[in-house]
């Protein structure tokens, strides 16, 4: 079957194809249950669609603001706790406090966690976690020299909240753009989903570019699951019903005008589908902590849930933490922080765990970037690189990949007041999530275009190792 | 001036001729335009004689284009008559070659009337025109018209006379087919080297004829539909009211002298309210500060004051979510938004030298308590004021050129207006900072209604480089180095054009063209008296400019933007003009994040609720497309705003989350009168709301749910009806 290209669009091919012309009834619960029965479509389509088994899930852990990560992930040795301590401060943990993990295989490597991150480790340590070290937006493989002397081979608004964000999104650092890098991967993939399901990236915490590509734009929920219109189905608002559904069918030559109106179609006609089916879900049983943030990440397991009924194989999820940005005070909203993080990630694992879908869904953090090593009072200031987490059953963890950098001042990585030079790039990072998505050698440059400038395509070995893909 | 015909029994006919004029090409300034002195060869005339003797001034001829020695020729009307039943108006005007004439009707005379255009009449000739003009008498018994000539109706500061006689088309101010105004393109022209402004600011000369007396009588009424006065009130305020509206189009008052009377009123503050309020023993939380900020919005006159506060608010973003100063404290939330009340209008550098010193924005973006560089104890300047200061509150990431687009090297690549370096650098000029009423840079008290003090024993002594070459030598006195560094910015060229767009998309336009931006950008260059970012003639500007004014760029198909969501909250509120009359706001703001993805000081990050590049991926295939406000409309809110919205049509606006704590009601007394007459509801809504762009199927919408005898009662059907107004695409987009 021909796959049409029109999410966000009025749906009018939905409905020419069921063959439903403009649909007159205003009565009962016809008038939109006819346009908006996807389950009609699901049973057209489900011979090519086994959904079963071979469900597989990305999960996006925003951490906004710009995580200050090397209070996350702390040299233990001696000497290199040292150095640590030397620039960062007042910004130190007390080396004591730090939770050691067992790195089996990078022994030069003795890093210690943030005391707050029991669950984190436990999972490390259980082999479902690994750490990302020292990732962040690249251009191209960057010396302090070219930093220093060529700012053309340097992401734009290096820095910048507002450009690194894009960037973490778009995985294009160089340009301009208005596709992220889990649109491009949705839109690769859209194959292995049900042609008009619109659930094939998910975010739970608003509008964003990493999930979105042409043809492809993310469904936006809140932490309850998405709403439609009070009263749609009571008798006493009849009039403002049908109102509303005749108005819904008027065409506007104005561009915002009609964008307006198919956002709101779009609206009602996709939360029937997605309420009907996440309804059916209690997760009465099923804690999860770390305020909104597990708040979010359980409506992402509900979603999971349905995912036979929302008629997807491929699913992408965004949801996201704030409050990172920390200049004026560090320490102790960061430990606050990183406790919610612990717990959300800790107790969504468990419940994916429980739910037999450890190896189907892969959740990984990702943000602006790490922060100045240097203190500028009580907290610290824009970065470039930074470590990131990723979990999952599909995940060789007990590991750290990539390499932990140098912290001593003016070390061949820092630029300036501990800002450090990534020495792995994002598009290595995400390339590795996307090859266990299963997009092919062949497609991974549409879905990471600068992917070359890091990583031979023809190697074979993975971008840097830690899916497990399972062949 | 009405005069009603006593001869016709139950169809009672009024006629009116009113003539208008907005602006004329005179730039000898002899009150005569100077093309039709050329056309005429009427040099040397007065304009306040009568050379021809017909009854009508010279100046008054050269308004309308007649010929100034020809008796014949004037417009007014020679008579008229009714035939066929009361159903066809045959009418007798003189008229001028060359210009636009407008026949329009109305259910009713007087302040409530509504006046809509019948027909259109494009004249070829000089002399009298027969005019038979059929009336639709199925929908109303009583009918009353009038007949106007249309002077400048793209408001570009060409009479219709003019243009035709240059060839232009006076429904596009930009009809010349280049980038300036037509007004602008004659100018140049046909008298190149005179540099003169739009003459928007001419108080309009408007006459009303009287048809059995035929003689001009001056009336104080400009040539525009209430509709437009509505459009332009949409645009400057939180929504107008139908009173609003009425005042405006009966006054006569132009849009320019309008804003500046706006501009000279007094601000309604916020802190006015909260004083009442603390006296009266209420909480000191942050929902004090919502109340008097909706006080502020849905009562104050200086209605195009606190949009621009509002606007300002979301170019220079301070937020309770990020900074627990903000939060919790009413005072120091109020102390920000004051700034941006009182310098509205006021000059941009002064403007961003008093938020400097506000302890909200110290404490959000971190130089509250920021000191100077400690090699020692390895201790840098915070930079985030300083990179916010330069990238989203003046210059921006690019350089920028006066219409906006980027500049670019000689490789071709775009140019950056500062590295990482100028950002060290300024950060070292905003140290020293400690709360207000201290005595050292250590103290603490808690005065967050006090700006901040700047100390110089934690300034940074040492000489600093500003970004274009700026510099500040060392040891200056730290009130100094923060006036020159902030002066330094509004001086950038990138100022006017960054600053100049994203002002225009939060009053006119999403997508704004290079010229706009243009003559914003020139706007906040020189006020016209050689003074650089008067923020009072930068709104002017925008709110006056042909792109904003015209009809025709208005129906654009990528013309408009979306109202902001809370402009639709704040609209209702004001619309139907509450009966209680407690000078406090009471309304539950708590989830109105979550509604609408917008409360005041409530920006979930520095970014504000929406980016101005934001590029909806609805329609694919649009290259460098914007709609700001889309980026909130997720298909979750999409919903969950008008639910809202219709719970507070039905019920008013409430303190309590459950609706039973009721606040604010409903003044519904005309519109219930009108719930029989559905067509003059809707139209009193239509104007109201959205302008008189009602599609005709909404139209008719709301027409069949009112006519169905079903069962519901009058007031259903009247919250439905504003619900569906409301809620419509023709009303959400501003355009």
């Amino acid at each position: 079957m021909k796959k049409e290209n029109h999410r966000g669009n009025s749906g009018y091919t939905r409905r020419d194809f069921l063959g439903e012309a403009s649909c007159a009834a205003l009565s009962g619960s016809a008038a939109f249950s006819s346009i908006l029965n996807l389950s009609l479509l699901g049973d057209l389509a489900a011979d090519e669609l086994p959904v079963g088994d071979d469900y597989r899930a990305l999960v996006c852990v925003f951490l906004s603001g710009g995580h200050d990560s090397f209070n996350m992930l702390v040299p233990r040795g001696a000497d290199k706790y040292q150095e640590y301590a030397e620039i960062r401060r007042n910004l130190s943990l007390s080396r004591d406090d730090l939770l050691p993990l067992s790195d089996s295989e990078e022994t030069e490597q003795e890093l210690g966690l943030h005391h707050e991150l029991h669950k984190t480790r436990d999972a490390f340590d259980s082999g479902d976690l690994a750490f990302v070290a020292n990732v962040g937006t690249l251009q191209q493989p960057v010396t302090k020299d070219n930093y220093n002397l060529s700012p053309q081979f340097l992401p734009d608004g290096l820095f910048s909240h507002a450009d690194q964000q894009k960037q973490w999104h778009t995985s294009l650092p160089d340009r301009s753009s208005t596709s992220g890098w889990l649109g491009r991967l949705s839109a690769t993939l859209q194959d292995l989903n049900q042609p008009e399901s619109f659930a094939s990236a998910i975010s739970v915490a608003g509008v964003n570019l990493i999930q979105t590509s042409p043809g492809v734009l993310p469904y936006v929920i809140g932490n309850e699951g998405s709403k439609g219109l009070v009263d749609w189905n009571n008798p006493n608002w009849a009039i403002g019903r049908s109102v509303v559904s005749s108005q819904l069918d008027l065409e506007y030559e104005n561009l915002l005008q009609q964008i307006f109106l198919s956002r709101k179609k779009d609206a009602l006609e996709r939360n029937k589908v997605f309420s009907e089916a996440v309804e059916t879900v209690d997760l009465d049983g099923v804690q999860i902590g770390g305020g909104s943030l597990g708040d979010q990440l359980k409506m992402v397991l509900k979603t999971i849930r349905v995912r036979a009924a929302l008629g997807v194989r491929r699913q992408t999820f965004f949801v996201e933490l704030g409050g990172w940005d920390l200049h004026s005070l560090l320490i102790k909203p960061h430990r606050l922080l990183l406790r919610q993080l612990d717990d959300a990630l800790g107790d969504f694992q468990k419940a994916l765990n429980a739910d037999g879908l450890a190896d189907q869904v892969t959740t990984f953090t990702a943000s602006d970037f790490g922060r100045s090593l240097t203190s500028n009072g009580q907290g610290s200031d824009h970065g470039w690189g930074g470590h990131q987490i990723v979990v999952g059953g599909a995940v060789d963890g007990g590991r750290i990949y990539g390499e932990y950098p140098e912290l001593y001042e003016d070390n061949p990585l820092d630029v300036g007041r501990g800002r450090i030079i990534p020495t792995t790039s994002v598009d290595e990072y995400f390339a590795e999530l996307a090859c266990w998505f299963g997009v092919s050698r062949q497609q991974l440059p549409i879905v990471i275009p600068n992917l070359n400038r890091f990583y031979d395509l023809t190697r074979v070995e993975q971008p840097l190792g830690f899916m497990n893909l399972g062949e | 001036m009405f005069i009603r015909s006593k001869t016709l029994g139950f169809l009672c006919i009024t006629i009116s001729l009113i003539h208008t004029a907005f602006g004329q090409l005179d730039i000898d300034n002899d009150g005569l335009s100077d093309l039709w002195t050329e056309v005429y060869k009427a040099h040397n005339l007065s304009a306040d004689a009568d050379t021809d003797g017909d009854g009508y001034s010279n100046r008054f001829e050269s308004e309308i284009g007649s010929d100034p020695f020809d008796p014949k020729s004037y417009f007014g009307l020679n008579s008229y008559r009714f035939e066929s039943n009361n159903t066809l108006l045959i009418l007798d005007f003189q008229v001028v070659k060359g210009v636009r004439y407008l026949i329009e009707s109305a259910r009713e005379l007087g302040p409530q009337a509504i006046w809509r255009p019948e027909t259109v009449i494009n004249s070829n000739e000089n002399g009298p025109l027969v005019l038979e003009q059929f009336i639709d008498r199925s929908t109303d018994s009583t009918r009353f018209f009038r007949v106007r000539q249309v002077i400048d109706e793209d408001r570009d500061g060409l009479t219709s006379w003019e243009e035709w006689q240059l060839g232009l088309d006076d429904r596009d101010p930009l009809s010349n087919g280049g980038e300036s105004s037509d007004f602008h393109w004659a100018v140049d022209r046909h008298l190149v080297g005179l540099d003169l402004e739009l003459r928007d600011s001419v108080v309009p000369i408007v006459f009303g004829l009287n048809f059995e007396v035929r003689k001009p009588v001056v009336f104080k009424g400009i040539a525009r539909t209430p509709e437009e006065v509505s459009r332009f009130l949409n645009q400057a305020t939180f929504g107008p009211t139908f009173d609003m509206i009425q005042d405006l189009h009966n006054s006569g008052e132009s849009f320019a002298a309008w804003i500046d009377s706006q501009i000279a009123m007094s601000p309604t503050l916020i802190t006015e309210s909260m004083e009442r309020e603390v006296m009266g023993g209420a909480i000191r939380n942050h929902q004090l500060f919502h109340r008097g900020w909706w006080r502020a919005t849905a009562k104050g006159a200086d209605q195009l004051r606190q949009r621009m506060a509002f606007a300002l608010s979301q170019i220079l973003v301070v937020s309770g979510q990020g900074s627990d100063v903000v939060r919790g404290s009413p005072e120091a939330a109020s102390a920000y938004y004051e700034i941006l009340q009182n310098q509205a209008f006021g000059n941009y550098a002064d403007l961003l030298e008093a938020i400097t010193y506000n302890l909200g924005m110290g404490s959000y973006l971190g130089h509250l308590r920021n000191q100077n560089e400690d090699p020692e104890l390895r201790i840098f300047p915070d930079e985030n004021y300083a990179r916010e200061l330069m990238q989203l509150f003046s210059i921006g990431l690019w350089e920028l050129n006066e219409d906006g687009s980027r500049r670019f090297d000689h490789i071709g690549k775009a140019i950056p207006t500062y590295t990482n370096f100028h950002i060290t650098e300024l950060a070292k000029v905003m140290t020293g900072f400690n709360w207000g009423g201290t005595n050292s840079f250590y103290e603490y008290k808690n005065r967050p209604d006090l700006p901040m003090t700047i100390w110089e024993t934690h300034h940074e002594r040492g000489e600093k480089f500003l970004v274009n070459g700026g510099y500040l030598p060392a040891n200056m006195k730290p009130a100094k180095d923060v006036r020159i560094a902030i002066e330094n910015l509004v001086n950038h060229p990138s100022a006017g054009p960054f600053i100049g767009r994203l002002l225009i998309q939060r009053f006119t336009t999403s997508n704004p063209s290079p010229a706009y931006i243009r003559r914003v950008s020139r706007a906040f260059s020189d006020n016209g008296k050689g003074i650089r970012g008067d923020l009072g003639a930068v709104i002017r500007s925008i709110l006056l400019d042909p792109e904003a004014r015209s009809q025709s760029i208005s129906r654009g198909e990528r013309h408009g933007k979306m109202r902001e969501p809370y402009l639709t909250y704040a609209h209702l509120s004001r619309a139907f003009s509450s009966k209680n009359e407690d000078d406090v706001f009471y309304i539950l703001t708590d989830d109105h994040l979550d509604y609408f993805g917008q409360r005041p000081l409530m920006s979930p990050t520095v970014f504000n609720f929406y980016s101005p590049n934001y590029q909806p991926a609805d329609e694919a295939g649009e290259v460098d497309f914007f709609a700001p406000e889309f980026e909130i409309l997720t298909p979750l809110r999409s919903v969950l705003w008008p639910n809202l919205l219709r719970k507070n049509i039905e019920l008013g606006f409430a303190y309590s989350p459950d609706f039973t704590h009721l606040t604010r009601d409903h003044d519904f007394t005309i519109e219930r009168a009108l719930i029989n007459h559905p067509e003059n509801l809707v139209d009193r809504l239509d104007l109201i709301f959205t302008y008189g762009t009602l599609k005709q199927e909404t139209r008719q919408i709301i027409l069949n749910m009112m006519n169905d005898a079903g069962l519901d009662s009058d007031e259903k059907k009247l919250w439905t009806a504003i619900y569906a107004v409301m809620t419509s695409p023709e009303y959400v987009i501003l355009r």
